[in-house]
Parts: C-alpha cells; sequence; structure tokens
C-alpha cells in the first residue's frame, strides 16, 4: 500500500475543500482499502467522510425513498421503508458479499465499487481500465466472469454491484455535491459504459461527493424481487442477476421494470423485455416469451456465451417469481 | 494383562480446546521474537526465462527498509543431493531463471509490515521472457509413461459383450487452507530458531539444515499449531528458506507470511488430470477389463507422481488391466499432495465409470460393485488385512435410503430441482511409518507424553491423549500430550493418514512400557499391597495399581513413587513401522452417498444431504472422526461443484487466486451430513489396530456427486467441478 | 514401455530403489530427510549486497485512541496499518488472524462499536474512539462466552485457524437475530470460510448459544 495523509472531514464543506484537492473520499472502504493493498489504487491522500451527515433514510415529500450515501448495506436493508416499500432493494444488497462487509460498506461506496475483474485487480496484467492504452487481458484472457452487454475492445469488465441493478430497475437517482451545488444525475446515466475510456466508470466530477440515492415514487404498487445466480449458494458475485419490478392489475401486466446483473458493463436495463411484458397476461408463457428478448446485443466471449442462455433463464424464473403464474 | 478401555473411543472434547476458541492458540505468524522485522515477497510476474535486472533503489529509499536480497546478492547455498520429489528442486535467489509465474525473484526486509509490502511493490524486475508451456492438454508427455499390466486387457475389452469408453478431467485444486504459509525465523549465532506452520518439524529441520549446510542439531523448529493444510505444508518450501536467508543477511528475526495469492505459487496444489478409461464387462455385470490412460501436470523441474492408478488396480475384481501414466512437465511450480493424493482424484473417473455400467446394464450401482468384489487384492495377490467395503455399501444404504432412489434418471422433481442420488466407493492406503514418543510419569501422577508429530486439524494432542490415558490407566485430565517441537522423539510427516497408526503405536508403546515398570516396581516392592502379586494381572486405572479380581487390593502411583523416592518414571516408546514386505494389503474403504438439487433450468447444482460409512478400523475418537468425516464430505463437495484453479496459458498467471474467485464451499453451501464407522480393529496394520482417517474421508466424494447429478438429470458431466454451464 | 509383467507403480516392491514415490516418502519420513547436505556452507559476495541509498521520510501516521476489549489505547499508527495488523503486530492480540487480507474469508473478524466487520479492511486511523471486541475479549472473568463454549461442546472447529472469526461473527450473528433458522444461520455466517469443514457443527454451536443468550 502506497503512504497517504488522512483527514477526517468535520463536514461536507471540509470534505469537498479536500476533495477538491485531490483528496480520495473513504466512507466504509471495503474496495478502496482492498484495492490499495494491491496497488490498484493509490491514493496520496484520504478524506474519510464517514463523520458527515448523510446517514439518514428518508421518505422525500414526492413519496419517493432517499437514502443518504453513508447509510451501510446492512442498514438499508434491513430499514423498514425499504423493506416494505422496496424488497427488491433489501434483497440485493442482502445477497451481496457478507455479512461482515455489509456493515461496513455503504450505500454511495456500494455504486461506486469497482469491477472485479482479475486482470484489473491484478497490477502485473495489461488492464485499460487501470492503466489507459495498456491493453485488456480479458478480451483472450480467462473471461468466464466478464460481461457480455456494453462491451468493447478496450473493456469487458463486469460492473459487481447488485444494489446498482436494482436502483437501475427502479429508476433511481443519484444526489451530487460539488463545489458548485447539488446536482442530481439519472442513475442509467451514472455509471459509464467502457467505449473507449474504461478508466471513467462513473459520471462523477472531480471532487464531487455522492450524498444520496433516490428511488422515485412509484404511483402504482410495484412487486419486485431479486433474483441472483452463482456457482456458490452465498458469498459470490453473480453470474447472472435479475431485478424485476411488476404492476399487475385486472390479470395484466401495466408496468414492467426489468434489469440484469453480472452480464454488463454496467447494470443492463432490459426495455425490450418490458415492452413485450407490458399488456401481457402472467403466465408461464409469457415470462418466456418476454425473457427470450433478455440477451439481446449479447456478445459472448471465449468463456462466458453460456451467460445469454443463463440470463434468458434468470429473467424467466424471477418474471415468474414476482409475477406468479394466473 | 491388556488395560481396560475408558477414554479410546469415548465422545471427548478436545484438550486444546479451550485455547482455540479464546485466540490463545500461537500459530506460526502469532510469534513476535524480540527485535523481529518483516519480511515480503517479490514474485516473478512473468512465466518463464530470465531475470535481467532489478531495480532496488526506490525500495531502499523507503525509510526502514533493511535490505533487498535476490539472486543478485543472496549468498550462495551449498548443493542438494537427493530428496524428494525427484529433480532439482527451487532454491532460494540462486540463479537468475524464472521457472514459473509468481516465483520468488527477490524480498524486502524492513522494520514495520507497510513499509516492507511496500518496498516490495517497488522494486523493479526485468525479464527476458519466453512464453510458458502450461496447458497440460497440448503440452507433450515426458518420454514413455509408467505401466501396469495383468492379463490382456486390450484383447479382453475386443471380446466383451458390454464396453464403455469415457475421457474423465479433474481440475487443480489448491489446498487453501485459512492459515497462510508462513514463518518466524531466528539466528543466534549458527543456530536457527523458527515457528513455522509445518505438517513435519523434523523434515523442515532436514531441509534447513541442508539448505544452509548446517548440523540439524543447530536447527530447532517450532510448530505446535497448524491452521489446516491438507498436505500443503508437507514439505519445507523456498519461502522458509528465504526468512532464514534474511533473518541471516539482517541480523535480526524475521517473520515471513506469504499472502493468499502467493500460496498459489508458493506451497504446491493437487494436479490436474485426464484419465482416458475404457471398461468391459459381461452382461451380468462382471468387468472383464480396464484400460487406464492418464495424463498429469507435473513441474519442468521436479517430478511428482502419486496414486492415482491404485484405485482402478484393486478396487474391484478384473482379470485384465492396463494401466499407463504420463507425465507432463509444464513451466509451473510443482504439485504436491493434497487430502486423498491420486486415490482422490483416481477415485472420481473409476466411480463415474462403474455408474455408467451400472446404468448401461440396467443394474443397481452398489449390486453392481458387489458382483465385483475381489477375493483378494488382484493388483499384489496378496490378501487384504480386513475389507468392510459390504458392510460400508450395507449400513450406508440402509442410513441414506437408498431404496428410495429411482434408478431412472431425471424422474425425481421438487419444484425447480431435479433431485438425484448417487454413491461411490472409496479407498486410501494405509501407510505407517516409525514413530518414537516419550512418557514421563510425574511424583504426582500426571503424565507427560511428547513426540514431534504435528496437528493440521485432526486433533491429534487429543487422539493421542486417548491413547495415553488408556494405556497408563490414567484420566484424561492427568495426561497432557505435546507435540510440534523438533526436539522431541522422533515422528514422521503429519500426512498420508499415518499419524494415528504410526505415532498413536509409539505413544501405546510407551504407556505400556512404563505402565509395566510401575507394576514391576510395586510386586517387587514389598511395603506395596501389590507385593508378589503376578504382574499380568495387575491393572490401572485412574492412576492406582490393583489386582483386577482383587481391586481392594493396590495403590496409586503417586504412593508407589514416593515411597520408592522416585521423582518420576520415563520411558522412550517406538514404533518401528512395518517390517519387511507386506503380508497384506492394507487399505482403508469408504462408500460415500449423496443427494443433490439440479436446477433444471438454472444449471445450480446442491447438495442436500449426505452420508459416509467407513472401514477404517478402529476409531480412537469418535468425535473427532465424526468430524474429519464431515470435513472432508465438506471438502469433496468443493471439488466436485466449485473448485478450480485456472492459469492463463498466455502468460503462466493463475487468474483466479483468491478467495473471491477461487470457490471453496461456503456455510450455506453444506447440508446436513452423517458419517457411520465400521467396527472393527485391523492388528495386521499396527498395534494399535488402526487404518488411518484423514484422506479415505475424502476419496469417493465427489464421484457420488457426480452420479447423483446424472441420476438428477441424466446428463453424464465427465469433468471436474461441475459447473452451471455444462448443465444448462 | 513394457506391457508383459505387471510393473507397480507407487507400490512397495519398485520403490526402493530410483526414484522416490510419494507413497515411500511418506511412509519413510523418518529415515529420509527432506535434503542431503553435500559440502559446507559457501559465504555471499558482499559486494552486491552493499545498497546505498538515503531514506524517503517515515511514512504518514496518526495518533488514534480506541478502546480494545475494554481497554483504552492510544497508540500512534503508521496510516495504512490495518485494525487486524494493529492487533495482531502492534497490541499482541493474535487471536484474530489474517487468512486472506481482502475480506473474503472472514478470519479477522471483530465486533467494532458492536457490529461484525473485516479487521483487515478497516484502516486503524479511522477508529479514534471506536470500540473494539476481539475474541480475546469475549472470555469474562475466566468464564466463557456461551458461543465459544457451545463450540466446544459441538466440536465445531479442527484447526481453530478460522475459529476467532467464526465466533465472534457468530456472535454479531445472534446478536443481530439471524438465528431464526439452520438456513439463516448458514446464510448470515456464509462470510467466514472454514476450509476444514466444520460447516454443520459450527450452525449446532450458533444454535446452541442462540438458545442460551
Amino acid at each position: 500500500m502506497h503512504p497517504f495523509t488522512y483527514t477526517k472531514a468535520a463536514d461536507t464543506r471540509e470534505a469537498l475543500v479536500a476533495g477538491g484537492r485531490g483528496g480520495r473520499y473513504i466512507a466504509g472502504g471495503t474496495t478502496l482499502v482492498d484495492l490499495m493493498r494491491e496497488t490498484v489504487e493509490r491514493p496520496g491522500a484520504l478524506v474519510d467522510i464517514s463523520g458527515l451527515p448523510l446517514r439518514e433514510v428518508t421518505v422525500t415529500g414526492r413519496g419517493g425513498l432517499r437514502i443518504g450515501a453513508l447509510v451501510r448495506m446492512a442498514e438499508a436493508a434491513a430499514h423498514p421503508e425499504v423493506r416494505s416499500g422496496y424488497p427488491l432493494v433489501s434483497q440485493a444488497l442482502e445477497l451481496s458479499a457478507s455479512a461482515q462487509l455489509r456493515n461496513m460498506a455503504t450505500i454511495g461506496g456500494n455504486i461506486m465499487q469497482r469491477t472485479r475483474c482479475t486482470y484489473f485487480r491484478d497490477v502485473t496484467a495489461v488492464c485499460n481500465k487501470r492503466e489507459p492504452g495498456s491493453g485488456c487481458a480479458a478480451l483472450h484472457g480467462f473471461n468466464r466472469g466478464h460481461a457480455i452487454l456494453g462491451t468493447s475492445d478496450s473493456c469487458v469488465a463486469t460492473h459487481p454491484s447488485d444494489l446498482a441493478v436494482a436502483l437501475t430497475a427502479l429508476d433511481a437517482d443519484v444526489h451530487l455535491l460539488g463545489r458548485e451545488g447539488e446536482r442530481t444525475v439519472p442513475f442509467a446515466e451514472f455509471l459509464l459504459r467502457p467505449g473507449s475510456t474504461p478508466n471513467r466508470e462513473q459520471a462523477v466530477r472531480p471532487g464531487e461527493l455522492i450524498i444520496a440515492v433516490e428511488i422515485p415514487a412509484h404511483p402504482r404498487p410495484l412487486k419486485s424481487g431479486y433474483l441472483k445466480v452463482r456457482d456458490r449458494q452465498s458469498y459470490e458475485f453473480a453470474l447472472t442477476s435479475a431485478a424485476v419490478a411488476l404492476h399487475i392489475r385486472g390479470g395484466v401486466v401495466r408496468e414492467a421494470k426489468v434489469a440484469a446483473g453480472g452480464v454488463g458493463t454496467v447494470p443492463w436495463r432490459l426495455p425490450a423485455v418490458e415492452r413485450r411484458l407490458i399488456g401481457g397476461r402472467p403466465s408461464d408463457g409469457l415470462w418466456a416469451e418476454a425473457a427470450e428478448y433478455a440477451a439481446d446485443g449479447a456478445r459472448p466471449l471465449a468463456y462466458n456465451g453460456f451467460k445469454a442462455e443463463l440470463l434468458k433463464r434468470t429473467v424467466e424464473r424471477q418474471l415468474r417469481i414476482v409475477g406468479g403464474t394466473a | 494383562m491388556s488395560q481396560p478401555q475408558a477414554a479410546v473411543g469415548a465422545e471427548v472434547r478436545r484438550v486444546d480446546a479451550r485455547l482455540r476458541v479464546t485466540g490463545r492458540a500461537k500459530y506460526a505468524a502469532d510469534n513476535s521474537p524480540d527485535g523481529f522485522v518483516h519480511a515480503v515477497v517479490v514474485d516473478s510476474g512473468v512465466g518463464k526465462g530470465r531475470i535481467t535486472g532489478i531495480d532496488t533503489r526506490a525500495a531502499v529509499a523507503q525509510a526502514g527498509v533493511l535490505k533487498v536480497i535476490s539472486h543478485l546478492n543472496a549468498p550462495k547455498l551449498p548443493p542438494l543431493a537427493g530428496g524428494y520429489p525427484p529433480g532439482a528442486p527451487l532454491r532460494a535467489f540462486q540463479d537468475d531463471r524464472v521457472r514459473f509465474f509468481g516465483q520468488p525473484v527477490a524480498v524486502v526486509v524492513a522494520t514495520t509490515l507497510e513499509t516492507a509490502q511496500h518496498a516490495a511493490s517497488l522494486v523493479g524486475v526485468s525479464y527476458d521472457a519466453e512464453p510458458p508451456s502450461t496447458d497440460m492438454t497440448i503440452a507433450d508427455p515426458a518420454g514413455d509413461g509408467q505401466t501396469y499390466a495383468r492379463g490382456d486387457a486390450e484383447g479382453a475389452l475386443g471380446s466383451s459383450a458390454v464396453r464403455l469408453e469415457m475421457t474423465y478431467q479433474t481440475a487443480r485444486n489448491h489446498h487453501n487452507p485459512i492459515e497462510p504459509a508462513g514463518i518466524v525465523a531466528r539466528w543466534d549465532g549458527d543456530r536457527l530458531t523458527v515457528w513455522e506452520k509445518t505438517q513435519w518439524v523434523q523434515g523442515a529441520v532436514s531441509t534447513l539444515a541442508g539448505e544452509f549446510g548446517i548440523p540439524p542439531d543447530h536447527i530447532r523448529v517450532f510448530s505446535p499449531f497448524v491452521g489446516g493444510s491438507f498436505g500443503s505444508l508437507g514439505r519445507t518450501w523456498v519461502h522458509s528458506v528465504i526468512a532464514a536467508m534474511a533473518a541471516r543477511e539482517v541480523g535480526r528475526p524475521v517473520k515471513l507470511v506469504l499472502t493468499r495469492r502467493q500460496l498459489y505459487f508458493g506451497v504446491g496444489y493437487r494436479p490436474a488430470y485426464e484419465y482416458g478409461l475404457r471398461l468391459g464387462s459381461d452382461r451380468r455385470g462382471r468387468l472383464t477389463a480396464s484400460a487406464h490412460e492418464v495424463r498429469a501436470e507435473t513441474s519442468r523441474y521436479e517430478t511428482y507422481t502419486e496414486e492415482v492408478l491404485n484405485p482402478g488396480r484393486m478396487l474391484y475384481s478384473t482379470p485384465n488391466v492396463h494401466q499407463t501414466y504420463s507425465l507432463v512437465p509444464l513451466d509451473v511450480s510443482t504439485p504436491w499432495f493434497m487430502r486423498g493424493p491420486g486415490y482422490s482424484s483416481g477415485a472420481y473417473p473409476v466411480e463415474s465409470a462403474i455408474d455408467e455400467l451400472a446404468h448401461e446394464l440396467g443394474m443397481d450401482p452398489i449390486e453392481l460393485r458387489l458382483r465385483n468384489e475381489p477375493a483378494d487384492d488382484e493388483s499384489s495377490g496378496l490378501p487384504f488385512s480386513t475389507r468392510r467395503l459390504r458392510e460400508c455399501y450395507r449400513a450406508g444404504a440402509r442410513a441414506f435410503g437408498w431404496d428410495r432412489r429411482s434408478p431412472e434418471p431425471r424422474s425425481t422433481r421438487d419444484g425447480d430441482w431435479l433431485i438425484g442420488m448417487g454413491m461411490a466407493a472409496g479407498v486410501y492406503d494405509t501407510l505407517r511409518s516409525p514413530a518414537q514418543a516419550s512418557v514421563r510419569l510425574a511424583a504426582d501422577g500426571t503424565a507427560l507424553v511428547q513426540s514431534a508429530t504435528s496437528d493440521m486439524g485432526p486433533g491429534t494432542a487429543t487422539s493421542m491423549t486417548q491413547v495415553a490415558a488408556d494405556a497408563l490407566g490414567l484420566t484424561m485430565r492427568q495426561v497432557t500430550f505435546r507435540l510440534g517441537d523438533s526436539s522431541m522423539p522422533t515422528a514422521p510427516i503429519h500426512a498420508g493418514s499415518l499419524t494415528m497408526a504410526s505415532v498413536g503405536s509409539a505413544v501405546q508403546d510407551g504407556c505400556d512400557k512404563l505402565r509395566k515398570q510401575a507394576i514391576t516396581l510395586a510386586v517387587n516392592d514389598e511395603e506395596s499391597p501389590l507385593y508378589g502379586a503376578a504382574a499380568a494381572d495387575i491393572v490401572v486405572r485412574g492412576g492406582r495399581l490393583y489386582v483386577k479380581d482383587e481391586p481392594a487390593r493396590g495403590e496409586t502411583y503417586q504412593r508407589l513413587l514416593a515411597r520408592n523416592g522416585r521423582t518420576h518414571l520415563e520411558v522412550l516408546g517406538s514404533y518401528a513401522g512395518p517390517s519387511g514386505p507386506e503380508r497384506f494389503s492394507l487399505y482403508a474403504y469408504a462408500a460415500t452417498f449423496a443427494e443433490v438439487a439440479v436446477d433444471a433450468r438454472l444449471g445450480l447444482v446442491r447438495v442436500r444431504r449426505m452420508v459416509g460409512v467407513y472401514d477404517a478400523a478402529r476409531i480412537i475418537s469418535p468425535t473427532l472422526a465424526d468430524s474429519q468425516a464431515i470435513g472432508a464430505m465438506t471438502g469433496g463437495i468443493g471439488q466436485a461443484l466449485l473448485e478450480h484453479t485456472i492459469t492463463d496459458h498466455r502468460d503462466g498467471r493463475i487468474v483466479n487466486a483468491n478467495f473471491a474467485d477461487y470457490l471453496v464451499p461456503t456455510h450455506a453451501d453444506i447440508p446436513e451430513m452423517k458419517a457411520i464407522f465400521i467396527q472393527g480393529e485391523d492388528y495386521e496394520a499396527d498395534p494399535i489396530g488402526v487404518k488411518g482417517l484423514g484422506e479415505i474421508v475424502i476419496v469417493g466424494v465427489a464421484p457420488a456427486i457426480a452420479n447423483a447429478v446424472f441420476n438428477a438429470t441424466g446428463r453424464r458431466v465427465r469433468e471436474l467441478p461441475i459447473k452451471p454451464e455444462v448443465l444448462l | 514401455m513394457s506391457t508383459e509383467r505387471p510393473v507397480p507403480v507407487g507400490t512397495s516392491s519398485a520403490e526402493s530403489e530410483s526414484a522416490p514415490t510419494r507413497r515411500t516418502f511418506i511412509a519413510t519420513t523418518t529415515a529420509v530427510g527432506g535434503a542431503v547436505v553435500i559440502g559446507g556452507l559457501a559465504t555471499g559476495s558482499p559486494a552486491l549486497a552493499t545498497e546505498e541509498a538515503v531514506a524517503t521520510e517515515a511514512p504518514p501516521s496518526s495518533l488514534v485512541s480506541l478502546t480494545v476489549n475494554g481497554v483504552r489505547r492510544t497508540v500512534t499508527v503508521d496510516n495504512r496499518t490495518s485494525l487486524l495488523d494493529l492487533l495482531r503486530e502492534h497490541l499482541d492480540l493474535t487471536g484474530s488472524k489474517k487468512g486472506c487480507n481482502a475480506g473474503a474469508c472472514g478470519a479477522c473478524t471483530v465486533l467494532v462499536d458492536g457490529r461484525r466487520v473485516a479487521s483487515c479492511l478497516t484502516l486503524a486511523v479511522r477508529l479514534e474512539g471506536a470500540e473494539v471486541t476481539t475474541i480475546e475479549g469475549l472470555e469474562k472473568g475466566g468464564r466463557l462466552h456461551p458461543l465459544q463454549q457451545a463450540f466446544i461442546d459441538q466440536d465445531a472447529f479442527q484447526c481453530g485457524f478460522c475459529t476467532s472469526g467464526q465466533i465472534v461473527s457468530g456472535v454479531g450473528c445472534i446478536q443481530e437475530g439471524h438465528t431464526g433458522s439452520q438456513d439463516e444461520i448458514q446464510e448470515w455466517m456464509s462470510g467466514n470460510l472454514c476450509r476444514c469443514g466444520c460447516y454443520v457443527k459450527i450452525v449446532r454451536a450458533v444454535q446452541q448459544a442462540a438458545d442460551r443468550m
């Protein structure tokens, strides 16, 4: 680990000043400390933001839910408003990492977490995300866990967050604070596809601080849930996952929000699946037909071709679990 | 007079339990001698080639860095000869050659761990790199393989009514104990003391003596607690030499602990196999012939082999057998034994193939196995000492509910899950080795028993205490067993399931001798109530010697010693090991049963329950044996479904060298399990009648699961681990 | 390659001469050493070993006050020092173990302000005012914590290396109330790997302690 200076920000203003000088924010630290130890990350200054007042979960005036950036994963998952209103979010959180890490990691840090690509994490390998222009070792390497959607010739790394898949499905927003003030970025635009600049991962400006994520109110009640498919039963990143939220009334799907994880360089919204669902009558047939669109545009690599089929089946399964069979 | 059995066979708690649940047990890296400093190894970032330069300027510029050692400045070590495995072992910085990715190329010593780690990341190494050859499936084997044959396998296969031909593959697995390999080394003049994670303290002495050219009696190795090992620290690897070298170079004690990633390059692994198998049988399921063509990986600098062919040679009666074993040398680190070595890898193809044959014949897999039970060991011609495999099948089938299994694959469902049952046999040879144990009975009636053995988890101290307590006629509380110090009486490597048989027999011998010495003292002591009694009539219980049929006539060890002015009695027990050629075929046996659920659409496999039945002869400690068996079934689930070390053949890098990507089972992967031990002893094996346990319990677990997956899905996966993608 | 007669591989008769096998190695380890010495010790060439360098200044460090097992500790730590390394290398509390140093095995689990966390991913410098409980802090006045006792009763460990983390994590799991069923315990304990494979018994131990606490 490279040496660094450490300061703890007493308030938001102090944090922004330190961040503006190039300090790196640290909250839960579960990704950052790990990557610093691997020397993938080498910040010269850490700014501890854990003391900032960003730890509230509040129902907004508009009826949405605002989760402070420093709310820990475990706290968010267990929060009554999250549990009752957005079980999808609770489930995605509780299927992530381990109890220990969920007690440390924050919501803001979760959506800032970096890929698990083995070549990214190994400083002796080439990686365009870590060292722009050095090449992508995963493209023709061992890429079973890598993305089939949203990839480029520069990068095929999978986005690892389960929470981000849920937030993508639910059309969440990210609230950011910089020295110029606060701004809001739709979650769908917050995480960036690699393109030719895989080193740019989030639409965060230098020194900006995530202060909250907000899940908008959904006028129509949604039934939702998260399914994570992995080799072992627990404590593993997803091979595939599906976040599904449906509003079914009168025996017809009126609204559908579906996103996939484990398959994309960013969480992958599945609009074609959603379109097929809307207006349909819940049935195993509908779920299967809709899920057929889940892997549209997939670009499989040598070891992850199975993910396209597995994704379809994951989506189909979760549609059935959430939507039932009428 | 034989002693009453009280402690042996009893359900007991571990004698060192309190130390282990309070964090007070000191493992190697927990030792911090005065003035110690930290060492961190720098690994090769290429898979083959020569080091052309090492830039240490940035590293040594860090405050607190004491030294960077590489082949450019390392002291010359004396040449080695002999040793195991055959070849030229990797030495500590003695040349510029890179033999495999991750090979140590330098070590940084610094006053703090943080500085040593950081400085290690600053060492710049340049290479003249060559493409390594690391892919066993395309590389050439080294010359002709080893061969075994009996009868005419080709001819018999040609005329067999039923013939099957399959190729199975098993992945490379890493031991991955939770404790990383680590060592603390301290020199006092020309004497070396190390606290090291090892399964063999005296082997470590021998290796370090050879590496540094110093007499073995100048070296002392401590390893009282070992945090799991599964074979990996059955060898003293180069990192230990590096640590000792560093300590001598900087003149201070050095602590060196490998990182999790370094363990994938530094302490061996279960080699990958490709196992071609042809089976012939008649219509009634009698095996006529089998032909086995095995390819295995080894390193280019050492030749590692293991008994992968044995299950296919002696488990079933087969008149015609032909086997070849080809080794493929690669630019990789040397494989090493991992729990159930050879047998566990060999049982998978053999036991899968038997299951395939049973299906082909429409016969119950247990019935097929029973029809091929041999009368004696057809590979050696020797009679079995004991072979209670039939009993294993019977007890297992009953406990598991084998009669509820539908022989028709894909015929049992539970919602989205397909349910299947499978079983497999296992075998592991009973190894023994010479051993010694000192026994000292103090005037207060307590005993201290010592042997330079080890405990990587099975509970050596506890089971030895049980043996000693009964032989001395003491309670377990009155006996202390110590291990893990090279100055103690000689013990073999703690591996190959030989510790109980070997060290246990030495303990038994020493305690018997000591008890008899005390009895002799008593019957010749005019003041003893036992004076004049026949020594053979006297037993000892609870520290009191008495005439068996006249319990009131006796006295305690304390009184006897006190009256005779003895501060203690002391003897050295020994076990000579097997003498001369074996007269019997000695093996432990297992039958493992598994029920799996396979998600029909998602390809996920989850084990629902398991039963393991074992013929390991006498069970000294049922509680510990139960834990070992359950633990091995857990490890076997990993082998069957999760574990796969993956090499990027472009440069020889292991790409999943961490616990997030090399998957071992978690809590949530493990169902309820039951272990059953077939009663019986085997005194042909050793004086205490045991056949060894730690290995046999894993042999057959993986094929039992694979066979259950077939029963669930109708898909025969001939590759371990069984991943969801092959079942989609 | 001969096929005319049985050529045993790895059985006793062919082992004595030529190349040793794994079996002979194992079974003769008291007789054969790991290595045999030829010649004496040569000394290194000191010319290459004398690297002269001007050391950089000491790495940034900070003063931190925290409570560990009820004892207030004020220490100067290198900013890079993890809580795990602080405990192990500076406070002589070696019960917490380093299995992976990456938050993936759970062997380093401790309670910080009552919550179970991975101490390997916790920078010590951030713990000003924190209350840390390690495995060494569970025993009170010579009495084991109910979960420590349950681990003994259930034989819920073998090598013991993951045990500290399992027990502290189990204490957290019980306090969090995730002990409603065997499945729930298994899921909420999955951050603690046990390679000896004691999971079945660890779950029983957590159940036993949860019932008694």
